[in-house]
């Protein structure tokens, strides 16, 4: 299972990547040289035939980050606005995946060193959180409520003006 | 997806899966501080894990600064009263860059309009109610508040000591009454939750003293003139010490702390200068002289222009009141950086500017001093 590279640029040698679970996958070296770990394992001339092993890295999410450093090595230099355009919506795009999904692309970019997308990635789950309830976000993210209802009833005093709304204001006089 | 695995290490769950990586506090904390504060506060009632999470001090060391200030509603239209006393504001956290009232209404006084807000000092405010001996420190963000026993004599002018940079403890500095080099003052201490009297000498005349006062770190900053200077109190011990100026104030000159240094910032005439006081040579050194008409935006006079507030950390950025907006400018890029705005039509006037730790709104600093007022 390759990523597209159709749109990479054409003086690249392709570098084969593996995944945790053992499968194997290719992508130009520009966009290996997103990586900060792939990249130090290209200089120091540890990418071969057989495939850089990536101990860590399930496939689910490794072919998501294959697409993602394809597409912005790719588009590294030299944007155009309608480029930049184009990439912003490509990531926009490219990080609406399910919470399982985004934990992964937490971990795998951050073990990885794509900081592009670890950015986008810790953003994303940022705006999850945001605005909700304790309650919603324990439904986005599947985290059971260990509080006794006494430590609840207390945490949840001690922070309840986090959960009033702003008024408009309105004179004192 | 347990978002806060890196916290579960104790849990015992979190060793059944070998091949299971948790995030690291890095990457947590990068996910925590772009929460707007209040998110950060409702996610500690989430779970145990989470709550671990926010209370982290590496963590509320890199939550970023909260804006607060005291403004004048600069307002003509009689319909609706005009003019008023001092409010309280903050910048919005939620990126529009908006600035909010933030209504002392939650305050347990008979009438709305008696509050009077006698000082501000990093996000906390000193307010009383007018024919009575009572003062009452109130966060208004999280709308907590403390009332304070009463003072032994009525006070000339009252100030409020706080800077949670270095403590969280506060003092309420009254002066009672003034000699020709010295005054009477009562101080409170949140600390002890008592009054105690103390003579305080200036070093300079009394009448030489400019409203103008400045707290770091247990100790207030007074502009003086005759000469020149800067009068160092120490709230603890009560010595004092004088600073000379660098040069001879004009008009409008501020004293500021930013990477635990004083500063002296003189924006009066065309030039905004900042003068940095250096810790171990006790001598000033000029480190920016900006015309003020590089940083003055949308067609406003330079005379319009008001410096507010040194950055804590960095200070090459500057806080300024231009109408009708504050503006945080980078005096060695010589560019403005962010803006911030009133609801479009309100015409308020900015006096002080602080930037707070918003980590100071996750503590439970008043919520313990609301509970011994409960006791007593």
């Amino acid at each position: 299972m390759a990523a597209a590279t159709d749109d990479a640029g054409d003086s690249n040698e392709m570098i084969r990547v593996v995944s945790s679970d053992g499968e194997h996958f290719e992508m130009p070296e520009a966009a290996a040289n997103l990586s900060l770990v792939l990249r130090h394992m290209i200089e120091d001339d540890c990418a071969d035939a057989a495939g850089i092993p990536l101990a860590v890295v399930a496939a689910k999410p490794l072919a998501k980050i294959v697409d993602y450093c394809t597409k912005h090595a790719a588009k590294s230099s030299g944007l155009t606005i309608e480029e930049a355009e184009e990439l912003k919506r490509f990531d926009a795009e490219f990080i609406e995946v399910d919470t399982d999904m985004l934990y992964d692309l937490l971990v795998a970019a951050d073990f990885m060193g794509v900081e592009g997308l670890s950015k986008l990635a810790v953003q994303r789950t940022a705006d999850l959180i945001k605005g909700k309830t304790p309650e919603q976000n324990r439904e986005t993210f599947g985290i059971v409520n260990d509080f006794t209802p006494e430590e609840e009833e207390e945490i949840c005093k001690e922070n309840e003006w986090a959960f009033q709304i702003t008024k408009p204001p309105s004179r004192l006089c | 997806m347990a978002i806060l695995k890196s916290c579960s290490i104790d849990s015992d769950t979190s060793f059944a899966d070998e091949s299971e990586i948790s995030l690291g506090d890095d990457l947590l904390s990068e996910i925590i501080v772009r929460l707007p504060f209040k998110s950060v506060a409702r996610s500690s009632c989430v779970s145990k894990n989470w709550r671990a999470a926010v209370s982290d001090d590496y963590l509320r060391r890199r939550l970023p600064l909260h804006i607060t200030m005291v403004y004048f509603p600069d307002d003509d239209d009689p319909a609706t009263g005009g003019g008023g006393g001092p409010r309280f504001a903050c910048a919005a956290d939620d990126g529009s860059h908006r600035l909010e009232d933030c209504d002392l209404a939650f305050l347990p006084f008979e009438e709305r309009a008696a509050v009077v807000v006698c000082d501000g000092r990093n996000g906390l405010l000193l307010c009383r109610s007018p024919g009575t001996p009572e003062f009452y420190v109130v966060e208004p963000v999280t709308r907590r508040w403390a009332a304070l026993p009463s003072p032994a004599k009525e006070a000339t002018l009252s100030m409020l000591a706080f800077d949670p940079s270095s403590s969280l403890d506060y003092r309420v500095v009254n002066f009672t009454g003034w000699r020709d080099r010295g005054a009477a003052v009562e101080v409170f201490s949140s600390e002890t939750w008592t009054w105690t009297v103390h003579d305080l000498e200036f070093g300079v005349p009394a009448s030489s003293l400019s409203g103008f006062m400045h707290y770091h770190d247990g100790a207030v900053y007074i502009l003086a003139s005759e000469p020149d200077c800067v009068v160092c109190l120490d709230v603890a011990g009560f010595s004092s010490a004088v600073i000379d100026l660098p040069e001879p104030m004009d008009g409008d000159g501020h004293v500021a702390h930013s990477g635990g240094r004083l500063h002296y910032v003189s924006g009066g005439g065309e030039l905004l200068k900042v003068w940095e006081l250096d810790n171990t040579s006790r001598q000033w050194r000029l480190k920016h002289a900006v015309r003020v008409e590089d940083f003055v935006q949308g067609g406003c006079r330079g005379d319009e222009v008001r410096f507010l507030a040194l950055h804590p950390e960095k200070d090459d950025v500057v806080y300024t009141w231009s109408p009708w907006k504050v503006v945080e400018y980078d005096l060695r890029k010589k560019t403005s950086c962010q803006v911030w705005e009133f609801r479009k039509g309100e015409r308020n006037r900015v006096v002080k500017t602080w930037l707070v730790p918003s980590s100071c709104y996750l503590s439970d600093f008043l919520a313990h001093l609301s509970r011994e007022m409960l006791i007593n």
